[in-house]
């Protein structure tokens, strides 16, 4: 522990520009760590997530940021061996105490995986799955969060015809757009991105790129992204992350123009990652 | 792809070396060869079977036909016998000769004849069985003898010199036939006929009507024999003979009693007894039947009368089947029917007893003359008036030979079946007999006999019976295949609604709620459950849990409802531990917890079953499966109580589902659990009142489920069956559907939960109707199991081929069938090709199961597929 202590002391600090959003903060991070078996993932995460901004959290593979992404809703608990010591608030609330009701913390957090993964059902069943499992049989609402949701997620004009026909038989990309109205069926208030484009094609992307921007005033929207681009493009604010650590935490356009430390701007400007 | 410059490529250029390509085209046929030949294999397997099976269904043939000239016989032929080998026909004329003669070539054979004493026999009877005949005389007297053929194998040395060939191995010295045997030994065949010295019944008047039977020990003998005069009257004797066994003196003391009179007028035409001499039927020329009930010797009565050819036809057969049993009756008009002497509510005799037609056979086209039955089987030979002989079963009611007239015109005196039914020798008008070599192997069995209801001798009704065997050669083969399958129907049908819940759950619960470690542990465990063998299991389940479920039968169903709500009170008490508790005990000690309270369920179920017993199955479970004490109502009400617990719980969460989880989200944890508590107490108690009141309704409706799913309890039962079984399938559904639910892909339980459902929501609403074709796959797997389970099913069912879904009854599946009844089949005899058709139908039933399952399997992975 010592050691660890010792590399934390000898860590450089994280260097904080970030924008302030209007509403304040809804997530803040603390001082947070987390241990797969005896591999440290994450050391030191402390920043706070903008209400209603997109957050990109950029970085090399294995930096840490999907980890990251996941903890916030606490999909990580499925992982056998874990460890974590730090802070998650969700709107002052911890996300790690003992007594939090982890399945109502993740109905206030929708979540977009990287890979399209919906569900062997209708579309329409799809959508409404987080209404379904609130115990939701009225018909009229169920009709209207399909509308409403697919509309969100600008899939209801392809979609609108075929909502009794299996989602599989959907593109990559529509597919993608059903599980980011899946998400925000439930009506959370964080959207959750865990490269949610890496596995479409440059069409479907731009879609999906589109969609964020519309939906990044009514949502707080994180998302992880392999894709320097797309985080500028999209998001707000812009983490750097690497080797497990935040080292740049600051407003995307001064991220990706001008950051603050030589090991951002290197990735940025693809000497390395 | 193009090289890069300068590196050696020598190697990847070279072509491809020659043990490579030859080891690959080596396996590539190895593999080839084995799969064609699995192939081959089963289709063999298969062909084998229906070949072994296809003999049941092809009837008979004819062998070969010779007729020969009968220049000895003189008279009109009373009777001809044939031997066990063919070989000798003795045949009797009304003239009091006998008449033997080499069957294959017609050479005359010496036989001494009867002494009649000048006698006129006017009336004859014998019977096929033993040889036995009586002749009445135009004096009123009565001669009781033998007639047959005397068979003895000697050794060859004792053979008389000088024999003339008969051809085929058969030689005669004029008085008997000697047939060479293997072994240096030689069949001899001789004339047996003896006369014993008249007994006169009615003085002066002739006897036209006869027939008698044979009894008692060889001390001892006696013989029953009933006796119609020209006068009509009917008179039964009951002749006693006592031997000195010093002497060897003879006393005879005859007793008889006179049947009420007949009509005036009627003309006797057939007299028949029973064996035991208790039932008398005679039957007059028009087809009256009179049945005389005289099991009061000295108060005989008319039981019945009938008319048994309607309108004009004739009567013109009245005779037994072997076991005398069935009566067959002919007519003028051609018919042929087979009546029963059955028991029936409201019957018009005296007695209680009538006489029902229960087959009728194919009809021949002109009036039937001649009749011969089978020694052995429930065959016989019917003739007709114009020449034909036909070779019929009474079981499969099918005509199995038709042999057309050998010449136009011809007549029958006399039809012989073979005692071994292998051929018929028939006697003609026309001074030739004709003899058939046949071979009708499997006379009993038709689709109808086998998947049809029959209406055998004695059975009330037509039914399905299975009972292939029994010690004496009267009785009929009952070979109904239809309740062996009903019984591996009932057998898996019970063992899977045992299996299927328990193995699901399991599965679900170590593939979405423990984790790895639990798993690596659990998953192997239980897997080692299924190299149990079966016959172990059987044995346990017959020897120890069968009385154990016999013993206490009121606390195993009272642990049925007590285990499951054992679980949920725990679950909802465990709801209502202070958090700090909560976690602190959430690993192992909450695992024990299940099972204690599993544990204290059954406890609790054991120390309630008598109280349980008294209330709800008035105080004796035997006597309430039987139906005779208490209610169908609380059996009925724990049987519903499932069901209305479930609608129960829907018709809550509809109503009041959304207020209730917000009052809950509203109370503090240990509050929240206390108030779930009490709603789930409150609804269980509803459910309880709702499946009384449903009882109560049904029950009074009459839906009880006595006499169909319950009834009277026998210690080797389905409910046996069925624990004993789901051992044996529930660990392969349980890893087979483990496996599919573990394959569903990890990103749609991430979606799932991130949408915030719970692993409860999750696995029923996405992992299982995804992971449905494996699921599917391994009840499908389990229920082929059981299907063809046999030692189980043979140890621990009671082997009874019933056909009820009463639980407390036995069963008797195929597979146990084959097991227990193989050591009876005679190769190629028609109980070795049932147990074979057994076989043929377990293989089209796991077939028909496994494409059926193969088929919906792929409709579920298609949709699977494209995950």
């Amino acid at each position: 522990m010592a050691a660890i202590a010792e590399m934390q002391s000898s860590a450089p600090a994280t260097e904080y520009h970030a924008k302030h959003g209007d509403q304040g903060p809804v997530i803040e991070v603390r001082d947070f760590n987390l241990w797969y078996g005896a591999a440290q993932a994450l050391h030191d995460i402390t920043m706070t997530i903008e209400r209603g901004l997109v957050t990109a959290l950029i970085g090399p593979s294995g930096c840490g940021k999907s980890t990251l992404l996941r903890c916030l809703n606490r999909m990580n608990d499925l992982v056998d061996g874990l460890t974590i010591r730090g802070t998650m608030l969700l709107e002052g609330q911890d996300i790690y105490d003992a007594r939090t009701d982890v399945i109502a913390l993740r109905k206030r957090m929708g979540m977009v995986f990287q890979k399209p993964n919906p569900f062997p059902m209708s579309i329409y069943e799809n959508v409404i799955y987080p209404l379904r499992v609130d115990g939701i049989r009225d018909r009229r609402i169920l009709d209207e969060t399909v509308e409403r949701a697919l509309r969100g997620a600008a899939l209801w004009e392809e979609a609108k015809d075929r909502l009794n026909e299996s989602a599989l038989g959907l593109s990559g990309g529509q597919q993608q757009r059903l599980c980011i109205a899946r998400a925000i069926a439930g009506d959370p208030e964080v959207l959750l991105m865990d490269e949610p484009c890496s596995a479409l094609d440059p069409i479907a992307t731009l879609k999906i790129e589109e969609l964020i921007d519309k939906l990044s005033g009514q949502y707080t929207i994180i998302i992880v992204t392999h894709n320097m681009q797309q985080a500028a493009r999209v998001s707000d604010n812009t983490a750097f992350m690497y080797l497990g650590r935040l080292i740049e935490y600051g407003e995307t356009e001064q991220v990706f123009t001008t950051p603050r430390l030589q090991r951002t701007l290197d990735y940025v400007t693809g000497r390395f990652g | 792809m193009s090289e890069p410059a300068g590196r050696p490529t020598r190697r990847r250029r070279a072509p491809t070396r020659r043990s490579v390509l030859v080891m690959d085209r080596l396996a590539d046929w190895t593999i080839r060869i084995g799969g064609i030949g699995v192939i081959l294999a089963v289709f063999g397997i298969m062909a084998f079977l229906a070949e072994v099976v296809v003999p049941l269904f092809t009837g008979g043939e004819v062998l070969s036909r010779i007729e020969h000239a009968k220049d000895a016989i003189r008279g009109r032929v009373l009777v001809d016998k044939l031997d066990e080998y063919r070989t000798l026909s003795v045949a009797l004329t009304d003239d009091g000769k006998v008449t033997a003669f080499h069957a294959a070539s017609g050479r005359a054979i010496e036989a001494r004849d009867l002494d009649l004493g000048g006698g006129t026999i006017t009336s004859f009877a014998h019977l096929p069985v033993n040889g036995l005949i009586a002749l009445g005389f135009a004096d009123g007297s009565v001669r009781f003898g033998r007639l047959g053929v005397e068979v003895k194998v000697i050794a060859s040395t004792d053979v008389p010199a000088g024999l003339a060939d008969l051809g085929g191995g058969d030689s005669t010295d004029g008085r008997a036939v000697y047939t060479r045997l293997p072994g240096e030994q030689v069949r001899r065949l001789a004339v047996l006929a003896q006369l014993d010295p008249p007994q006169s019944i009615a003085a002066g008047k002739a006897i036209v009507g006869l027939d008698y039977r044979a009894g008692g020990t060889v001390e001892r003998p006696s013989r029953a024999f009933v006796t119609v005069d020209s006068d009509g009257v009917i008179r039964l004797s009951n002749a006693t003979s006592r031997v000195n066994l010093l002497t060897r003196q003879v006393q005879t003391q005859v007793a008889t009693t006179t049947l009420p009179d007949l009509p005036p007028g009627t003309k006797v035409s057939r007299v028949l007894m029973t064996e035991k001499a208790d039932q008398i039927y005679v039957a007059g020329e028009d087809g009256q039947v009179f049945r005389f009930d005289t099991r009061d010797f000295a108060k005989p009565m008319l039981a019945e009368q009938l008319d048994l050819a309607p309108g004009d036809q004739k009567l013109t057969l009245l005779d037994f089947l072997n076991g005398e049993q069935s009566i067959v009756v002919g007519t003028s008009a051609g018919a042929v029917d087979i009546y029963f002497r059955l028991q029936r509510e409201g019957a018009r005799s005296s007695d209680g007893y009538t006489m029902v037609r229960a087959r009728s056979l194919e009809p021949h086209g002109a009036p039937v003359t001649g009749f011969a039955p089978s020694i052995r089987t429930k065959s016989f030979l019917t003739a007709d008036a114009a020449g034909n002989i036909w070779f019929r079963h009474a079981t499969s009611e099918q005509t199995i030979l038709k042999l057309d007239p050998p010449a136009p015109g011809l007549r029958y005196e006399a039809v012989v079946l073979a005692p071994r039914d292998d051929g018929i020798l028939a006697i003609g008008d026309n001074g030739r007999y004709y003899n058939w070599r046949i071979s009708v192997p499997h006379p009993e069995t038709t689709l109808h006999s086998i998947f049809g209801k029959v209406w055998y001798e004695g059975y009330a009704e037509p039914s399905y019976t299975w009972q292939s065997s029994s010690g004496t050669d009267t009785f009929e083969p009952k070979f109904s295949l239809v309740p062996l399958i009903f019984g591996t129907i009932k057998a898996t049908l019970y063992c899977m609604l045992f299996a299927v819940p328990i193995a699901l759950a399991a599965a679900i619960f170590t593939s979405e709620f423990v984790n790895r470690q639990v798993r690596a542990v659990v998953k192997p465990t239980m897997e080692m459950m299924a190299s149990l063998p079966s016959v172990v299991l059987g044995f346990i389940a017959a020897l120890i849990l069968a009385p154990i479920v016999e013993n206490w039968i009121a606390s195993v169903i009272l642990a049925f409802a007590a285990i499951p709500l054992g679980l949920f009170l725990g679950a909802y008490l465990w709801q209502m531990l202070p958090e700090r508790l909560a976690l602190r005990f959430g690993g192992l000690p909450k695992f024990a917890l299940m099972f204690l309270a599993v544990g204290l369920a059954g406890y609790l179920a054991w120390w309630l079953g008598g109280a349980f017993e008294r209330l709800a199955f008035g105080g004796d479970f035997k006597a309430w499966a039987n139906g005779t004490v208490g209610s169908d109502a609380p059996f009925l009400a724990l049987l519903l109580l499932p069901l209305s617990f479930i609608a129960v719980s829907i018709g809550f969460s509809r109503a009041f589902g959304l207020a209730w989880r917000d009052l809950l989200r509203a109370l503090a944890p240990m509050q929240a659990g206390m108030a779930d508590f009490a709603r789930w107490a409150l609804l269980l108690v509803l459910a309880v009142l709702l499946a009384l009141a449903l009882a109560w309704i049904m029950t009074g409706a009459g839906l009880g489920p006595r006499g169909t799913l319950v009834d009277t309890y026998v210690q080797r039962n389905t409910l046996v069956v069925g624990f004993a079984m789901g051992f044996a399938v529930i660990p392969i559904i349980y890893t087979i559907s483990e496996d599919a639910l573990n394959a569903v892909p990890e990103h749609l339980r991430a979606a799932s939960l991130a949408c915030g459902a719970t692993p409860w929501q999750t696995a029923v609403s996405i992992i299982l109707p995804t992971a449905m074709s494996g699921v599917f796959a391994a009840i499908m797997i389990g229920m082929g199991r059981a299907v063809g389970e046999t030692m189980i099913v043979v140890m621990a069912a009671g082997n009874t081929p019933v056909m009820e879904w009463n639980i407390f009854s036995g069963l008797r599946a195929l597979s146990a069938n084959i097991a227990v009844e193989l050591p009876e089949a005679v190769k190629d005899d028609t109980l070795y090709r049932m147990l074979f058709l057994a076989a043929l139908t377990l293989f089209a039933m796991t077939f028909v199961i496994n494409t059926l399952a193969e088929l919906i399997r792929q409709r579920f992975r298609k949709r699977a597929m494209q995950l």
